[in-house]
């Protein structure tokens, strides 16, 4: 916010320039990197044991005909419990039939099976699909066939080279969606703890400086934390069939959305200017210091949708691998940095006024 | 006066006519775009999930732009307005 | 300690001289649960436990909302002359957690006559009672005391309070899940320190930060 200070580059903080180029990088990168291959569809989704099948699969992303001979494909029940296609039969880049027989015994005692296929290839990689059928125990038992499970193992598999975004079953493309939708929110939270320091500062000195400093904060704050509402429910509509599902952390941004709203209402019906400035930054310091457990501890301790331990605020490591750290901690910082840009401007205005 | 009658009828039966086509228009307008959201919903719950949901990244990017942009408008305009002021004072 | 405890006698005092303010609280308190009740006809003991917190919650706002209200400007004037702005905050956020106290103790009694007793293990219900009482006097004393600042402060507490107390409530209700019953959850520790941690931050801020508001 220090605007007069920092070192200008075309009459522009340096900052500002470098927001600009990250976000520049982080649409082109989020955008033009591909996602690794994948399966999008496997047909019948229920099959029997004890008896051949054939899954026609559907694949993403892949080209299954560059190395006809090479593809090889596994049902998986649990961690070595495989069993090997017979034959795979290539009809396009994206389109090949599996031929597997289901033993008529499984190793554990279930109603039904769920069964992960894993399809490996030379140029495409391993691609994994989980749950892709449903195996139905058989009629007829046959112990002898219990070895089945056990002669094949998933082996020698092939890790496709150059730069790409994980592929992940029903998110798909909208993976992407990690570096538009999520810096929203950190953008949010950090517009608002900045609010609230500069809220602590009024109430140390008194200087009305620093409380339209964070009004300005809370203001792009508000905007921000509606963008993540609105993208946050777009993205869930398409991956979780519902525009909000009741999920925690849905939830509690949607309350903290509700908690600064109401501060601004608060702010517009006091009249004497130092009565708003004194109470905005009690209510503020208040606000926030309750939203630290809101947002950062009861996430943590019920479960989510999002992704994370346990609805962890923060994206465990499982979910981000190191191409879209690439990308997304960029983000991160880019989206940080142009909500600071435009919360300075709006402060900028507020005193011009 | 029995050629103004007639004229008359005419024109109310003119406008009759006219009346029934539009009638006729508007229940064809409405057809058409009951037909077409009919076929876009159809499209549209395809085009969405068609390529890997590309779509909703697109939705998703477009909707922070248009925000964003719509924010740095208002605010524009605000300065702006400022601005007229000082330039009365 | 002295002169809040004769704060909060005279409080208390003025509070059952007007008879209709504590009868009035009372009357909410039935009249809302009646229509819960009848709404819902019977409650099986999750529904119990949400019913009865979202009921003790609008009852705690109505309850609390006049706690400056009823005051004149010469009053408060007297009150900022003799009393230290903390002595008076405490006094008013303890007159107001005996009020809750009333009202949750109340409450339960008209919905274990309605609906049953659901509650299993007591001791530990009144122990989230008389956190629930604690946390919410203070922040809704504090919350208050912002609003009566403002032209319409009647709309504007529950504007600004109802979604402050949802860490509080969720954390309640969680609490009060254990001594229904209702979750397999055997160790109530855990939600309790949390519980615990977030009223003494209420406790805690909103004492800090009352005299500065208080200020005028």
């Amino acid at each position: 916010m220090k605007d007069n200070t920092s070192i200008k580059f075309f009459g522009l903080a340096l900052w500002k320039w470098f927001s600009m180029l990250i976000l520049i990088y982080v649409f082109i990168a989020g955008w033009l990197i591909p996602l690794n291959p994948g399966i999008i569809k496997v047909a019948p989704e229920s099959i029997k044991a004890g008896e051949s099948v054939v899954l026609e699969v559907t694949g993403y992303n892949s080209s299954f005909v560059s190395d006809t001979a090479q593809v090889r494909a596994w049902l998986r029940l649990t961690g070595d419990t495989v069993i090997k296609a017979q034959h795979v039969q290539v009809w396009d880049n994206r389109r090949l039939t599996a031929s597997f027989y289901i033993p008529s015994v499984f190793p554990m005692r279930q109603e039904a099976y769920p069964l992960t296929l894993i399809l490996d290839h030379d140029t495409d990689g391993t691609s994994v699909l989980p749950n892709a059928v449903f195996a139905t125990p058989a009629e007829n038992q046959n112990p002898a066939e219990m070895a089945l499970w056990f002669s094949d193992k998933v082996e020698h598999v092939h890790v496709k080279s150059g730069i790409q975004f994980p592929f992940r079953n029903i998110l798909s493309e909208t993976i992407r969606n990690t570096y538009f939708h999520v810096p929203m929110w950190f953008t949010m939270i950090l517009l608002f703890a900045v609010s609230a320091w500069f809220s602590l500062q009024y109430y140390r000195n008194g200087q009305i400086v620093y409380d339209q400093k964070s009004v300005a904060l809370i203001r792009v704050g508000i905007l921000f934390g509606i963008l993540g509402l609105v993208t946050g429910m777009l993205w869930a509509k398409n991956t979780w069939n519902a525009y909000w599902s009741w999920d925690v952390k849905q939830n509690m941004s949607a309350i903290a959305l509700l908690i600064y709203a109401a501060l601004m209402v608060m702010r517009s019906s006091v009249e004497d200017q130092m009565q708003k400035a004194r109470l905005t930054a009690g209510y503020n310091i208040f606000a926030f210091a309750l939203l630290i457990p809101l947002l950062f501890i009861i996430p943590r301790m019920t479960d989510s949708l999002h992704p994370g331990n346990g609805g962890n605020p923060a994206l465990g490591g499982e979910d981000l691998d190191n191409t879209m750290r690439m990308v997304f901690y960029p983000a991160v910082i880019g989206f940080i940095l142009l909500g600071l840009w435009i919360s300075q401007l709006v402060y900028r205005t507020e005193k011009l006024k | 006066m029995k050629i103004r009658k007639l004229d008359k009828s005419y024109h109310i039966y003119g406008r009759f006519v006219q009346m029934k086509n539009l009638k006729a228009v508007l229940v064809a307008v409405l057809l058409i775009v009951v037909q077409l959201a009919h076929a876009e919903g159809a499209v549209s719950s395809d085009f969405i999930s068609s390529i890997g949901k590309i779509y909703v990244v697109a939705g998703v990017c477009l909707v922070i732009l248009i925000t964003l942009f719509f924010y740095m408008y208002q605010l524009d305009r605000k300065i702006s307005r400022i601005e007229k002021r000082y330039k009365n004072d | 300690m002295n002169r809040i405890w004769t704060l909060v006698s005279t409080e208390a005092r003025i509070e059952l001289r007007e008879r209709y303010a504590l009868s009035g609280i009372l009357l909410y308190v039935l009249s809302a649960s009646f229509i819960v009740f009848s709404i819902w006809r019977q409650l099986p003991p999750k529904e119990w436990g949400l019913t009865f917190w979202v009921i003790f919650l609008f009852c705690s706002l109505m309850a609390v909302l006049k706690t400056f209200g009823k005051e004149s400007e010469g009053r408060y004037f007297y009150y900022y002359t003799l009393y230290h702005p903390l002595e008076l905050f405490i006094a008013k956020a303890l007159y107001n957690m005996v009020l809750l106290l009333f009202i949750f103790l109340m409450l339960w009694f008209v919905l274990s006559i309605m609906a049953g007793n659901q509650i299993i293990r007591v001791d530990w219900f009144m122990i989230t009672g008389l956190m629930a009482c604690t946390g919410l006097s203070f922040l809704l004393t504090l919350i208050t005391s912002i609003a009566i600042k403002t032209q319409q402060n009647a709309s504007l507490t529950s504007v600004m309070a109802l979604p402050l107390m949802i860490p509080l409530l969720i954390n309640l209700l969680r609490l009060t899940a254990y001594s229904l019953g209702t979750t397999p959850d055997d160790n109530p520790w855990n939600e309790f320190m949390m519980l615990s941690g977030i009223i003494s931050l209420v406790v805690g801020l909103s004492m800090w930060l009352f005299p500065y508001l208080w200020r005028s």
